[in-house]
């Protein structure tokens, strides 16, 4: 009651310093959770995308930057623990004027019982020599191909490490799996191919394994781990996320750090706001307390609209938040390429509620 | 009905000053008082003790019999609004509510619902002349008009006393004088018990009683004539 008899025509008389009491406050939330969520959601997107990428891999072997000699990969195959290992080089590609796109090269004979990899025309995964007899082959995600207007048996050329290539697209990928990580910017290539092509020699980047059944994962990883010796890394896909993670952790705790201060200025700003407002009307108090109110009521009313003030600020802040955080995720998602070299595509914001729900709950309280 | 009794009113500070010896007083129902007396005679602080805006140093004051000493915080608020209203020099309507709210809101306070309160507000202003002045804002009023939309708000409660400080002392001669026969004619009509805090002896005089305070002390007590003027 209070609200409405005296707040509502406190706000309509000082009509600017409570829109900037209010954006001030919408500010701050708006700031706190849209670095927060932007963080988030390269974080989840980047561990979709090693997800889509692994399969149904549940141990991967690297050995640093420069790749490791292929007979790792006989000594992998050889461990009775081991049900499937598949060698994996990858490499960035740049078509001119498109951006980038990431291959992988695997190999073609052994790769699937890994990764699934439909093809929109089914006519050459089934006879994996014809494209091994060609190394210049590609399989296109269908996503990068419609949207550069690429169509099977184009040939394009692309800019590697090595300077520029020519490549034949001889198959294009259905949506979905594989062919969605980086929002599709993404291709295969025979993991022989691309040691020729790419310049690595005899070496791989990757191996990807797959436990024998019923062998437990953390026996395998033993057990690969001893047959392979120093200087290899034997672990899950998901602790490359946690290596993404790292890298990304230092812009993340300043970006929070940075946005957990324009909350607290949030905060402040309603604090001093009302400081002020409760300054100004030492008046309207003492007239109020004249006529019968009691310091229960103008407490609550004071209460009442610092609270609404910061619930209707912040849900406006939180609704910017997020907003802001569709537009800052992609520049934040350019982290990627510190691990990929491509950027990582953001599909969907990754909001938390806890998060949200703290925002608002610090600027009503 | 307002019973003071050996009340004294001390400010302590850096000095400790004596607003008001100890000094007892008895005010009868419908009476209509003026207290008088320079500036710093303690006449707005023995108004404000009465009120139960502040509380005495010592002594008892009492209002039908309850004493305002033994009273909480809920209490004097509760006293304050069943059965005081008041007046102040400066008006102190708040500004960014209407004639009508303005005259309203005791009655809010008091817990009535917004037709009822806005129906006793209308008869008020009625009251008072301003009927074609509900909607406007204070800031839009001149000085007699404010004060008469303050007398209004003190009223609306119909309370059984009338506390005005200086009810006139911001008004020129004319409008001063036309709201003491408002706040009189409003006295007989209503029976209510006044109590008028002035530095005017016009004032004073249209009074049925007057007292006059110096240094924080009675000096006189006596019957005037009650003398419209």
């Amino acid at each position: 009651m209070m609200l409405r008899l005296l707040t509502l025509p406190y706000v309509r008389k000082h009509k600017l310093r409570s829109a900037l009491t209010l954006a001030g406050i919408v500010l701050g939330v708006a700031v706190f959770v849209g670095m927060h969520t932007a963080n988030r959601t390269v974080s989840r997107a980047f561990q979709r995308t090693i997800d889509r990428i692994a399969g149904k891999t549940q141990l991967q072997v690297t050995a640093g930057e420069t790749g490791f000699p292929e007979q790792a990969l006989e000594k992998v195959q050889d461990l009775r623990e081991v049900g499937a290992a598949s060698p994996v080089i990858e490499a960035v590609l740049s078509l001119p004027g498109k951006g980038n796109i990431l291959v992988l090269g695997v190999d073609m004979t052994g790769d699937r019982s890994l990764r699934e990899y439909d093809l929109e025309e089914d006519d050459v995964i089934d006879d994996p020599l014809v494209f091994l007899a060609q190394p210049d082959s590609l399989i296109l995600s269908g996503q990068f191909a419609r949207a550069n207007g690429i169509v099977r048996g184009q040939k394009i050329e692309f800019g590697t490490m090595e300077g520029p290539r020519e490549f034949t697209v001889r198959g294009i990928m259905k949506a979905g799996g594989l062919a969605s990580a980086f929002g599709g910017n993404v291709a295969v290539m025979d993991v022989y191919a691309a040691q020729l092509i790419f310049g690595r020699g005899r070496m791989f980047d990757r191996i990807d394994i797959a436990a024998a059944e019923g062998v437990e994962v953390e026996a395998c990883r033993a057990r690969v781990a001893e047959a392979l010796g120093a200087g290899y890394e034997v672990e899950a896909p998901s602790n490359r996320g946690r290596h993404f993670d790292s890298i990304a952790r230092g812009l993340a705790i300043t970006v929070n750090i940075t946005s957990l201060f324009a909350l607290l200025i949030g905060v402040f700003l309603i604090y001093n706001s009302f400081s002020i407002a409760i300054t100004q009307r030492r008046t309207e108090i003492g007239i109020l307390r004249a006529l019968g109110a009691s310091r229960r009521t103008i407490l609550g009313m004071f209460i009442g609209e610092s609270a609404l003030a910061g619930a209707v600020a912040s849900a406006i802040g939180v609704w910017m938040g997020l907003l802001m955080a569709h537009g800052v995720s992609p520049f934040l998602s350019y982290l990627v390429r510190e691990v990929y070299g491509n950027a990582q595509v953001v599909e969907e914001i990754a909001w938390d509620w806890k998060l949200i729900a703290v925002a608002m709950a610090i600027c009503i309280g | 009905m307002i019973d003071l009794s050996g009340v004294s009113k001390t400010f302590e500070g850096k000095r400790k000053v004596t607003a008001l010896h100890p000094l007892d007083l008895r005010i009868g129902r419908g009476e209509m008082v003026a207290i008088v007396g320079p500036s710093g005679s303690g006449k707005s602080t023995l108004l404000n003790l009465i009120g139960g805006l502040d509380r005495a140093s010592s002594g008892t004051i009492a209002i039908d019999g309850e004493s305002m000493g033994a009273l909480g915080d809920d209490g004097l608020t509760r006293v304050r609004r069943d059965k005081i209203g008041f007046v102040f020099q400066f008006f102190n309507l708040l500004p960014s509510l209407s004639c009508i709210e303005n005259v309203a809101l005791p009655l809010h306070l008091r817990g009535w619902n917004r037709a009822k309160a806005v129906d006793r507000a209308r008869e008020l202003l009625g009251l008072v002349k301003l009927d074609g002045r509900r909607e406007h804002l204070p800031e839009e009023l001149s000085g007699g008009e404010r004060q008469r939309v303050a007398i209004a708000r003190a009223l609306s409660v119909y309370p059984p006393i009338l506390l005005a400080d200086e009810p006139t002392g911001n008004l020129d001669s004319s409008t001063g004088a036309e709201i003491l026969k408002l706040i009189r004619d409003l006295h007989r009509e209503l029976n209510n018990t006044v109590l008028i805090v002035t530095h005017d002896m016009t004032v004073a005089e249209s009074c049925e009683r007057v007292i006059r305070l110096r240094d924080g002390r009675v000096v006189e007590d006596r019957r005037g004539a009650g003398n419209p003027g």
